[in-house]
C-alpha cells in the first residue's frame, strides 16, 4: 500500500497556520507531530506543516503539549 | 519570532500579521482596536500606505494554553483572546515600524508577522474533510506465490469426471 500526500492530493500548495482543523490531523493525541512515514506527507510539505504548527502554537490556536 | 523580516531595499513584500487581543477588553470595543490597528498601515504620514489584501476581524477564541502578560507590576493569565488578522502588501523598509507599533499597542497579548503570498492560502471552513489515504493497485511481488483458494467438493468432482472422459 503507498500512501500519497493529502496536501498533494487535495491542492493545498500553501499550508496556513489558522488552518487548525488541517493541522490537527497531522498531530497525535499529545499534540506532538505525525511522522512523515505515518501520515504519508511529502518531504516538502512536511516542512511547510511544521512550521505552520509552530505559528500556530505560538499564537495559541494549538497546544504544545496536550493529556 | 524575532527574525529579520527587511531587507535592505525597499521592495514591496506580501505580510500577514496575526495578532491577539486581551480577552479583558470590551466586546464593543474590539471593532474599534482593529480600525486603529488598521490605520497604522494605511495611514503613514509622508510614506506610502499599505495595501490591504484581506483581513478577519478579532473574534473571541479560547486559548489552547495559558498566556501571561505584564500589566502595570502585575503577571495576569489568559485563557482567552480576540484573535485577528491582516494580510497586506508593504515595502520591506516600513514593516520593522509597523511590527513595533503592533506590539506597544496595551491591549495586544502577542502578534505573529509573517511573510507569506498573496493569494489565499486561509481554507477555514473549505478545507477538505479527512485525510484520505489512497492504496494503489498492488503488483505482484516476484518470489511471492499468491495463496490458492481451495475448491469446492462439487467443482473438483466436475474437473474429475472431465479428466476420465477426456481419458
Amino acid at each position: 500500500m503507498i500512501k500519497q500526500c493529502y496536501f498533494l492530493q487535495n491542492n493545498i500548495r500553501q499550508i496556513d497556520y489558522k488552518d487548525t482543523e488541517i493541522l490537527k490531523k497531522f498531530l497525535n493525541p499529545h499534540g506532538r507531530m505525525i511522522s512523515r512515514k505515518k501520515s504519508g506527507v511529502s518531504a516538502k510539505s512536511q516542512r511547510q506543516l511544521a512550521v505552520a504548527v509552530k505559528r500556530a502554537r505560538f499564537i495559541g490556536l494549538l497546544p504544545y503539549v496536550a493529556r | 519570532m524575532t527574525e529579520t523580516l527587511s531587507t535592505k531595499d525597499g521592495a514591496l513584500k506580501v505580510y500577514e500579521i496575526g495578532y491577539l487581543l486581551v480577552s479583558s477588553v470590551p466586546t464593543e470595543k474590539v471593532a474599534d482596536i482593529a480600525t486603529s490597528l488598521k490605520d497604522v498601515l494605511l495611514k503613514k504620514p509622508g510614506k506610502k500606505a499599505a495595501e490591504i489584501i484581506s483581513e478577519e476581524t478579532p473574534e473571541l477564541i479560547e486559548l489552547s494554553y495559558t498566556m501571561i502578560k505584564k500589566i502595570g507590576t502585575a503577571n495576569q493569565r489568559f485563557d482567552r483572546g480576540y484573535f485577528g488578522w491582516i494580510k497586506f502588501e508593504l515595502s520591506a523598509s516600513e514593516i520593522e515600524e509597523v511590527k513595533k507599533t503592533f506590539e506597544m499597542h496595551p491591549d495586544m497579548l502577542r502578534i505573529l508577522l509573517i511573510i507569506t503570498v498573496k493569494e489565499n492560502t486561509f481554507l477555514g471552513k473549505k478545507a477538505p474533510e479527512s485525510a484520505t489515504v489512497v492504496a494503489t493497485e498492488t503488483l505482484p511481488i516476484p518470489g511471492i506465490v499468491s495463496p490458492v483458494i481451495p475448491a469446492s467438493i462439487e467443482d473438483m468432482d466436475k474437473s474429475i469426471d472431465e479428466m476420465v472422459k477426456e481419458a
